[in-house]
């Protein structure tokens, strides 16, 4: 056999005529059949690099969250060292696609063997059958020390469908410097906390000292309505009564709650721009770090504070309450879904990213709440203002057991939806409390009918 | 030109019958026949698995009921009844045409403008060209998050400079009234810079001795461009048309940051309603229902568009 390389290799048609750099041109066959090759490979790559693929390798979407991301390549770093022949692959995928990508995937069966989701996602998931029972996997009482309201999202016909990985909630900041013009001492206790009817009083004496507006509310986008939820459980109302399908709202206690959040608006103690559907991730906090508001209500995420505007010109105390006192659940949940080719190697890396101390790393750096219980802000040992940090976690327990129930369930997004509509509606001065009673509650039928 | 006078074009004699003879003598064998299709293949073949097929299983999904993962149901035409007595849908359907209306014609006419422009000789022109055009390649998302600080009622730039100039500031994002108005606003900066760059192309392909000959006969400077330019851009305004209508009723990402579709329901459109139907609400039988009707909307659209431009090509 002849080796063909180099000069001696006879020119490969001789008769083409060559192209303008001397170089033998492409044939138009040549072409179609190098366009062929490459689609085909383009869709069998395609076909190979999603979702779960070898037994030994497995693939894990998490969010764009830049204290997370680094947290969670070390964890995979260690864990491909532990179990030499196991690829752990990363995938970003941003939060606000996570839906629309997910379920797709799911329903091609690509999706990747663990993502790592908001707990809000988490109910619709495990109860149509798109993450898997990991709760073999794990050793005995493994979800004992976590918080009983993000156990009730994970853990389902006695199987468990995700683990946990940090928590948050909301409690009320404040601007020092205003409070003190105004002349009103920070409770700093969460049974004495203060009434709604105070800090509305504290909220317009703010608007007087600002020249602006009095508060700001957290609202991030369309779907953040959820976020006014603890108004209506502190005001004693509910999104359900006790059946789960006939909505409450329309209650006495849903309307007080309702006209008290609108009359906020009304008044302009806060902004149009932070309504639920025109506000950005940042409206209340640039509300905030401009003085153009004295308080806000928002989640544990002060480390953007630092560097903005001093420690000393800001604080935070405890969420105010009414009839009782009541907050919102959020944070992240490791899920294994049912795309995974290996659900066992899968759970057993997810029980190993999952150990109390590899939590508390993480929540150390991103400045979130362990999920677990009896965990102070020392224990955890945050780096910044700690002290802050233990009054959401002592907050956290003020979850309503219900509402982690509602949001536990398939159709919390379409509720999270509605509210974002009608609250909308209501906080523009388009629809009084009753209407947007109503509206939610015939949104509620549907949803749950 | 005067109706009476009949102008025959001089037309070149057919070349077979001074050239050299057809080859007749070539044999049109099968591969002949086949050739054309095999060249059609791979586009077909695009079309079938990436638009057709999809096209079909979407109609198939609008009759059903149920999320995409578990159980589905056949509903038959339920979804689309639903939709008639829905009157978010009524609502998106109204914000998608006046969005539309509004954006397609005010984009088409500003980039006429703008090319207009820059088809004369000028200082700084391939800049300016460049600096239009570029919003056209920066992301939705990205634009919107832009915007949305632009148009900030309170801490955004639009009303601190009206501030600083003693203007009253606008509610842009905040009253149900502007909101449609900003968005508008918005797109407009995205797309007339991708009309310019086209009608600019189109202008510069229009021969000189059409616009001399015109001049010649006393046309002023409107009436070239009236019966002479516009005829002339008449392809690629037929283009634009049919492209930004399609741009206009596909606009998600842009809104979705910067409106979320408030305030209220006053800039949700019809393809924003698909989406949280969809993915929010998980209900991908009526999202589907959804989005055959906005297909429906746009081939509607398109042949109605082509129709009328045919005949004008007869009467032309």
């Amino acid at each position: 056999m002849v080796p063909v390389h180099g000069s001696t290799a006879p020119p490969a048609r001789a008769t083409r005529p060559p192209s303008r750099t001397g170089r033998p041109g492409p044939t138009r066959r040549g072409l179609l059949r190098a366009a062929a090759g490459g689609a085909t490979a383009a869709l069998l790559g395609a076909g190979c690099s999603a979702g779960g693929g070898d037994r030994d390798h497995i693939t894990w979407a998490i969010g764009l969250d830049p204290v997370g991301g680094p947290h969670f390549q070390r964890i995979a770093r260690e864990f491909m060292d532990r179990n030499p022949g196991v690829t752990i692959e990363l995938t970003p995928v941003p939060n606000g696609d996570l839906n629309a990508w997910l379920v797709t995937r799911l329903a091609a069966d690509r999706a990747p063997d663990i993502v790592n989701m908001g707990v809000s996602a988490v109910g619709r998931y495990t109860t149509n059958g798109g993450t898997v029972d990991i709760g073999d996997q794990l050793p005995d009482g493994f979800l004992d020390d976590y918080q009983p309201s993000l156990r009730a999202l994970v853990e389902k016909d006695g199987g468990v469908f995700g683990i946990p990985q940090e928590t948050n909630c909301a409690a009320t900041y404040y601007r020092t410097d205003i409070l003190r013009r105004i002349g009103v001492e920070p409770r700093n206790d969460l049974e004495r906390a203060w009434t709604a009817e105070e800090i509305r009083e504290i909220a317009v004496e703010a608007k007087r000292v600002t020249g602006a507006y009095g508060l700001s509310w957290g609202y991030i986008n369309e779907s953040s309505g959820n976020r006014w939820l603890p108004v209506l459980y502190m005001f004693g109302g509910s999104l359900f009564r006790e059946d789960g399908r006939t909505p409450a709202i329309g209650d006495p206690e849903g309307i007080e709650a309702l006209e008290w959040t609108r009359r906020l608006y009304a008044d302009e103690l806060i902004p149009a721009s932070n309504t639920v559907k025109a506000s950005q991730e940042d409206t209340a906090f640039s509300l905030f770090t401009t003085g153009q508001v004295g308080l806000m209500i928002h989640e544990s995420q002060f480390r953007s504070l630092k560097d903005v505007i001093p420690d000393e010109d800001w604080s935070v105390d405890h969420l105010f309450r009414e009839r009782g006192a009541a907050t919102n659940l959020s944070g992240s949940v490791n899920v294994v879904t049912r795309s995974s080719r290996n659900p066992e190697l899968a759970a057993e890396f997810l029980a190993f990213a999952s150990t109390p101390e590899r939590i508390l790393a993480r929540v150390r750096d991103s400045g979130a709440i362990a999920p677990y219980t009896g965990v102070t802000a020392r224990d955890v040992g945050y780096a910044y203002r700690p002290d802050l940090v233990q009054r959401f976690i002592d907050q956290l327990s003020t979850v309503p057991p219900q509402m982690a129930r509602e949001q536990a369930g398939p159709d919390y997004q379409a509720i999270r939806q509605l509210l974002g509509d009608f609250l909308d509606l209501m906080f523009i001065g388009s629809a009084s409390a009753r209407e947007t009673a109503d509206a939610i509650a015939e949104g509620l039928r549907n949803v749950r009918n | 030109m005067s109706g009476t006078e009949t102008v025959t074009p001089s037309r070149p004699a057919p070349a077979a019958a001074t050239g050299p003879a057809p080859r007749t003598g070539r044999r049109r064998g099968p591969t002949g026949t086949r050739a054309p299709y095999l060249f059609l293949t791979p586009s077909l073949v695009l079309f079938g698995v990436f638009s057709l097929f999809p096209i079909v299983a979407a109609v198939l999904m609008s009759t059903q009921q149920g999320a995409v993962l578990g159980q589905t149901e056949y509903v038959g035409g339920d979804n689309y009844q639903r939709m008639v007595d829905d009157p978010l849908f009524w609502t998106a359907l109204r914000n998608t045409l006046v969005f539309t209306a509004a954006t397609v014609p005010l984009s088409m006419v500003i980039g006429l403008l703008l090319a207009l422009m820059l088809n004369r000789p000028m200082p700084g022109r391939a800049l300016l060209r460049t600096v239009f055009f570029t919003p056209m390649v920066v992301s939705g998302v990205g634009v919107g998050m832009v915007m949305a600080w632009i148009f900030n009622g309170d801490y955004g730039v639009l009303n601190n400079a009206l501030a600083t100039a003693g203007l009253p500031r606008g509610e842009w994002l905040t009253s149900p009234d502007m909101g449609m108005v900003t968005v508008v606003l918005a797109v407009l900066w995205t797309r007339v810079g991708f009309c310019m760059v086209l009608y600019l192309a189109a202008l510069q392909s229009i021969p000189h001795s059409l616009l001399e000959a015109a001049s010649l006969d006393g046309a002023g400077a409107w009436q070239r461009f009236r019966h002479v330019v516009v005829p002339q851009l008449s392809p690629t305004t037929f283009f634009l048309l049919v492209v930004n209508v399609v741009f206009s009723l596909q606009a998600f990402d842009l809104l979705y940051v910067l409106t979320g579709g408030g305030p209220g329901f006053a800039t949700t459109v019809l393809i924003q309603y698909i989406y949280r139907s969809a993915f929010a609400n998980g209900e991908m039988g009526y999202a589907s229902a959804l989005g055959v009707v906005s297909t429906l909307l746009l081939i509607t659209f398109t042949l109605l568009r082509w129709y009328l431009g045919r005949n004008d090509e007869d009467n032309r």
